[in-house]
């Protein structure tokens, strides 16, 4: 196995990593996803009473 | 938790963010990445059952994802060598949008690393998981990962050329760290 980088250049490493990640996690989120979650939902309550109306 | 709960889809909702950025890092095209997290979130909510109650969601949501990209890498790998009878060497750097230019050299020495390694590094270096909830969500021994985060940090610092008493922050503060806990 490689040895480890010395602590202090994991560090530096580690701290670019995250704030690259942190720019990506801030982004706004599109719409699509709470709308694609809704629909799900809907479509899940829809099919249940369509299950109550067959009995 | 049920379907019909709607923390449920607030659980969900919170996780998305994550997701898209481990998506997009993983694959570096916003367009995939985004069909990636949706096409995650439809099976999620199709599977619900196999969700063990009480056990970490996010780490479950990310399994799904990456398993969803790593079968269609595979599946589009098998499509290419059937056309060009040759494997297609795939760039994937991260997304270059909004960032600052002392990111640039860090998001282009990322692209090197194979998607072994940027996953892993990406659980444990940027999203926290622990190494045993990255094997888990990867499927790999925890000596696995372990060597493969120590092999990514390895090739990222060749990749840019860090040494050691070099500080990024003049102030020898851990700004990076301090913003992220701060943002939240």
């Amino acid at each position: 196995m490689q040895a480890p980088l010395p602590a202090e250049l994991q560090g530096q490493i580690g701290q670019r990593l995250r704030e690259a990640y942190i720019e990506l996690i801030n982004e706004p989120v599109p719409d699509r996803f709470v709308v694609l979650l809704q629909k799900l939902k809907q479509r899940e309550e829809q099919s249940k009473e369509d299950g109550r109306d067959e009995k | 938790m049920t379907k019909s709960d709607d923390d449920l889809q607030a659980l969900l909702i919170a996780a998305v963010p994550n997701l898209r950025a481990f998506a997009n890092s993983l694959c570096g095209d916003p367009t995939r990445a985004d069909d990636l997290v949706q096409d995650t979130l439809v099976k999620a909510w199709s599977n619900l059952d196999g969700f063990e109650k009480g056990s970490n969601l996010k780490a479950w949501l990310f399994t799904i994802l990456r398993n969803t990209y790593f079968s269609e890498l595979r599946k589009r790998r098998r499509e290419v060598e059937d056309a060009d009878g040759a494997m297609a060497e795939r760039m994937s750097v991260l997304p270059e949008q909004h960032v600052h230019m002392d990111l640039v050299d860090f998001k282009k020495a990322f692209g090197v690393l194979s998607d072994d390694q940027k996953e892993v590094l990406l659980l444990v270096g940027a999203e926290g998981f622990s190494y045993e909830e990255a094997a888990e969500i990867t499927n790999a021994a925890v000596g696995t990962v372990k060597s493969r985060v120590n092999r990514a940090r390895v090739a990222l610092n060749k990749a840019l050329g860090l040494e050691a008493g070099e500080s990024i922050n003049p102030n020898g503060e851990f700004a990076g760290i301090t913003r992220a806990v701060g943002r939240g």
